[in-house]
């Protein structure tokens, strides 16, 4: 079997596979690792995580200081000391820097090429480049390991220079459906109201859910109209959207008009009375 | 007339006898042993253990449930199974030993036409020298009394860090080979939680120690939360919640030895060490609970029966094949003993044909990897089964079970709390399919990723919190029981 080489950069939702451990050592193992050699070679890489390339098996590569690499198969962290933050490039995301949180040593145990366990310590920049692979392997980017505003900046920030995910034909955020979430949210809160006397709620908080439950009717009810009145509006933009037929349109109204109603009536019998 | 007797009434014992009590004709008989007076919801047992929840509200008398419901209940133990009979009888029996309803001590024979294996585990403190409340140096959740215990404990050291002493916790699993890191992770978030509303997590020191090889493995390999199209691993989620939290972690750890205030430990590497704790929670390694077996002339056929584990043989495959040959069909389906068709094992008691996260051992040969866990729901789910099978044997006269519940096709769901309180509370929910990857059916993880779902927050607690209330309201057997779910 010959494998393929490749190298996944953003925006590529691969990235986000998480890798399965490597069972069998056998010729694919070895041949995935000198393509991933490869690949380094030619992107001047300091590490490469197997995914980088598209096969999701738990394979780590490394440059040591002298220039040969380090083939960490299946690797695990035990022990971590000392958080410290340092900017960072990596290949998938080829045009940004960002400052990360890793730990200054590390202690980790893998197998090499034939199975064999091996435990090593690293620290500095080796065991910065090890976490960062090995947080590829987990499905997640060095973006995993930052607060999820500084994420979504930099994800913004990345859109605005045309690097944006693919776009299917349909969207799948057409402005309807704001409609449905508002609704489920509401539903959500009516059914929690329905066990509120679990809690041993007093009476008065009680008879504020029963409100809440009586407003929440209605108001769910509205909000489905509405849907159905702007999906109507929208659908005739995009045409070629199987989501937006009345069909589909018509059930999902349907399904949480019963609920509103169907939880109503238990509210009345529990709340109510 | 048929006679089905079941051991023990935890979650899995508890769902077979109820429903087949509620299935099978009053010609038939429904035998429960046990030697509990009280069914347990014991994932709630985290919420004693931190003082959120007394004993009394997750426990409740089986005596006037199995009275109303018409099942013959013997609080007692078994101690051996006798699948051919004996020298005197002709029909299989087990023998049990009393431990209540005022026969204390009292040795019996049970005769049974099929027999349900729901013993359990036992909580194997000894594997650890001083591990485990009885007999050691660190409490345990696993029963509602030791989460009592624990709980005046944790009071205790409560009450010294208010008076300004700062204090060490170590809470996670106590041995290489455990299993229900589900439960040590619940409680370690409860705690943090429970010192931060005293005001006094500034003083603790909390340390996360276990047998995974990675953090957020919980005995499954760990489970995927989709995110985008794909799944990211609980690795990832769970690295942040102990770093947001302030929690440092050593996995890949074997506890081998436990004195008064220190831990010892060797790690996947063959390096040791040690940790010092005011306070720790340690779950034991689980095994069988002991049961022996004997042939009709009364030689001991323990091993025939019963896995070196302790744990009953049933429809797996036990050839002991290497990690890179584990299947999805090595699980059981129908939880038969192969030797003894009318013998069924369910929920923990049962043996598994291997483990499902990776199998690792130290440079020194200490095997150290979470062993696989049955939770709540496939335990539950299995004995629901293992009681249609063995309906359909009696009734339709169907001579194999009828009824399959594989857990590499089986999903589950898990809220597992991070805290308790009504405004505060938070809990993850997640969950996943097959419980048991199957690499052939879905290449690379094993796992269907859009059934596989990961989310942490208020709502999982509430959900949590509606569960205890929900599974008791079931066991009660009150009106409309069978309608919820395992
Ligand atoms: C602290 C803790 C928290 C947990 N939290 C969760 C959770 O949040 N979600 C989840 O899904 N799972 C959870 N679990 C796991 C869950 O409790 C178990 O999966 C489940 O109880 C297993 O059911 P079982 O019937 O096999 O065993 P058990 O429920 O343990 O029942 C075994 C029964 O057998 C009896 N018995 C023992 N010896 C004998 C004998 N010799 N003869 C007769 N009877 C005997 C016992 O008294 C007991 O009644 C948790 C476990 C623990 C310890």
């Amino acid at each position: 079997m010959s494998v393929k080489k490749e190298l996944i950069v953003y925006p590529d939702d691969r990235i986000n596979i998480p890798s399965t451990d490597v069972r069998k050592f056998d010729e694919t193992l070895f041949e995935v690792i000198d393509m991933m050699k490869e690949v380094m070679e030619e992107n001047g890489a300091e590490g490469l995580a197997a995914i980088q390339t598209g096969y999701p098996y738990n394979i780590v590569l490394v440059k040591e200081a002298d220039g040969s690499i380090l083939e960490l198969i299946n690797p695990r962290i035990l022990k971590s000391e000392g958080l410290v933050s340092k900017t960072e490039k990596t290949l998938y995301y080829p045009d940004i820097e960002i400052e990360i949180p890793r730990y200054e040593t590390i202690k980790l145990i893998y197998e090499d090429r034939f199975g064999k366990q091996h435990h090593m310590e690293a620290s500095g920049d080796l065991a910065r480049i090890i976490q960062r692979k090995i947080d590829y392997t987990f499905g997640g980017t060095f973006l995993s390991k930052v607060s999820k505003e500084r994420r979504e900046a930099v994800e913004k920030a990345l859109a605005k220079n045309g690097l944006v995910p693919e776009v299917e034909l349909c969207p799948t955020t057409s402005k309807r459906v704001y409609f449905l979430s508002v609704s489920d949210k509401i539903l959500f809160f009516m059914f929690l109201t329905l066990f509120a006397k679990l809690f041993d709620a007093s009476e008065e908080t009680l008879s504020t859910l029963y409100t809440f439950d009586k407003i929440g009717v209605p108001l769910v009810i509205v909000l489905m109209i509405g849907y159905f009145v702007f999906g109507r509006w929208e659908a005739k933009k995009y045409s070629s959207c199987t989501s937006c037929q009345i069909g589909n349109m018509l059930g999902s109204m349907a399904k949480r008009i019963v609920a509103a109603a169907a939880i109503g009536v238990g509210a009345y019998f529990v709340l109510g009375s | 007339m048929a006679k089905v007797v079941v051991l023990g009434a935890g979650v899995s014992g508890h769902t077979a006898a109820t429903f087949l009590r509620d299935w099978l004709g009053p010609q038939h008989e429904v035998i429960v042993v046990t030697p509990n007076s009280k069914w347990n919801w014991i994932p709630s047992n985290i919420w004693v253990g931190v003082g959120q929840m007394t004993k009394e509200d997750v426990v409740f008398d089986l005596a006037p449930v199995y009275e109303k419901a018409g099942i013959d209940y013997r609080q007692a133990k078994a101690v051996s199974i006798h699948p051919e009979g004996g020298e005197a009888e002709d029909v299989p029996y087990v023998t049990i030993e009393y431990t209540g309803q005022g026969k204390e001590g009292e040795k019996e024979l049970v005769a049974y036409d099929y027999l349900i294996n729901a013993t359990g585990p036992k909580l194997n403190f000894g594997a650890t020298e001083g591990l485990g409340p009885d007999n050691g140096y660190t409490v345990s959740v696993c029963t509602a009394d030791h989460a009592t215990h624990a709980n005046e404990e944790l009071q205790k050291l409560i009450a010294k860090m208010k008076s300004g002493e700062r204090q060490k916790i170590v809470i996670g699993t106590g041995h290489g080979m455990c299993t229900c890191q589900g439960a040590a992770f619940e409680y370690i978030f409860n705690v943090d939680h429970e010192l931060r509303k005293a005001g006094v997590r500034d003083l603790a020191e909390i340390t996360w120690i276990s047998n995974e090889s990675f953090l957020g493995d919980f005995g499954i390999g760990g489970l995927h939360m989709k995110r985008g199209g794909y799944a990211a691993s609980s690795r990832l989620f769970a690295e942040s919640l102990y770093t947001e939290r302030g929690i440092p972690w050593i996995i890949g750890a074997h506890v081998n030895k436990v004195e008064e205030g220190k831990i010892h430990y060797e790690q996947l590497d063959g390096s040791t060490g040690e940790l010092e704790f005011d306070f720790s929670m340690l779950i034991p390694p689980f095994s069988g609970v002991g049961l022996k077996a004997y042939a009709k002339d009364g030689s001991d056929m323990t091993d025939k029966l019963f896995a070196p584990n302790g744990f009953l043989k049933v429809d797996a495959d036990y050839s002991g094949k290497p990690y890179e040959e584990w299947k999805a069909s090595d699980w059981p389906k129908t939880y038969q003993n192969p030797d003894y068709p009318n013998i069924f094992a369910v929920g923990i008691a049962f043996a598994p044909p291997h483990g499902i996260s990776k199998p690792m051992k130290s440079p020194n040969g200490t095997p150290i990897n979470p062993t696989p866990p049955r939770t709540g729901m496939p335990s539950g789910i299995i004995g629901k089964t293992v009681a249609m099978s063995i309906r359909d044997m009696i009734e339709k006269n169907s001579d194999k079970p009828t009824h399959h519940a594989s857990m590499a096709e089986m999903g589950a769901a898990c809220v597992a709390s991070a805290g308790k309180g009504l405004t505060d509370g938070m809990a993850a929910s997640l969950t996943v399919y097959p419980v048991v990857p199957d690499f052939e059916k879905y290449p690379g993880i094993g796992r269907d990723i859009d059934y596989t779902f990961g989310e942490i927050g208020l709502a999982g607690h509430w959900i949590k919190h509606i569960l205890h209330h929900m599974f008791i309201y079931k066991a009660q057997l009150k009106p409309g029981w069978t309608l919820i779910p395992e």
